[in-house]
């Protein structure tokens, strides 16, 4: 089980860039980039706030839990 | 001069002098059963091996034999942990000073330095009961406690850098999960 990060889909939702997210809420299109490709291991209530407030949405449009089936 | 620099220039001193002295003593000492001590750094004016003034046991004249050869492989054996054990020690500091604490070569090298020195303490007790028991005909009980070299603290601080070792672990997998924590 995991939870996966649709950030792409807001992202293209407001039309905005990666690089100018990472901008807006303070951290590095490097750690944007390891949240959006899944490795992340945990993100701060702090940050998820900023985004959603950034993105103009909930924090369930863009964190989904997914079953993994082996 | 830091602690750290400190640290580094004692124990490569540490290291080097005692490979180098450690080496020196197996050759001479394998050179001199096997050939003869023509130097007399082994063999006393009388005629006795210098390995019955280090036990202080024997008073009469003595000639070399099989238990002195067992006692030559206990000591053999605790140099080669010795230095082995100040290898991997010299590995893990160095690791450490420049600021690689974490990662798996340090927690390997704790947990080899501790590992050695729990056999040197173990390997010491056995070999003095053993000589003991060869050379006075019985056997005492009971532990060292004298000071830093005695086997019992050496187990225990064996025991220590396992335990270190294991810490170490658990922080490097901490920093990787912080690390990735957004």
């Amino acid at each position: 089980m995991k939870i996966i990060v649709n950030l792409d889909v807001m992202l293209a939702k407001r039309k905005m860039r990666s690089n100018e997210l990472a901008e807006k809420i303070g951290i590095t299109t490097a750690n944007l980039s390891i949240l959006k490709t899944g490795k992340a291991k945990a993100i701060r209530f702090s940050t998820l706030a900023t985004i959603c407030q950034v993105l103009e949405c909930q924090p369930g449009d863009i964190l989904e839990y997914q079953e993994v089936t082996e | 001069m830091t602690t750290s620099n400190l640290l580094k220039w004692s124990i490569e001193f540490l290291f080097w002098a005692i490979l180098g002295i450690g080496v020196a003593i197996i050759l001479f000492v394998l050179i001199s059963v096997t050939f003869g001590d023509s130097f007399g750094m082994f063999i006393t004016e009388d005629g006795t091996p210098m390995i019955t003034h280090w036990y202080s046991e024997m008073n009469e004249a003595y000639t070399f034999k099989m238990k002195d050869y067992l006692v030559l492989i206990f000591g053999f054996s605790r140099i080669i942990i010795f230095i082995g054990s100040i290898y991997y020690l010299r590995r893990a500091s160095l690791k450490i000073i420049k600021n690689h604490m974490f990662s798996e070569d340090v927690v390997q090298a704790l947990k080899r330095t501790g590992q050695l020195i729990i056999s040197y303490s173990i390997l010491m007790i056995i070999s003095q009961k053993i000589i003991e028991v060869l050379y006075k005909g019985s056997m005492s009980f009971g532990v060292d406690f004298e000071g830093f070299g005695s086997s019992l603290f050496l187990f225990i601080l064996g025991l220590f850098f396992v335990l270190i070792s294991n810490a170490f672990e658990a922080a490097g997998i901490l920093k990787s999960e912080n690390e990735l924590t957004i």
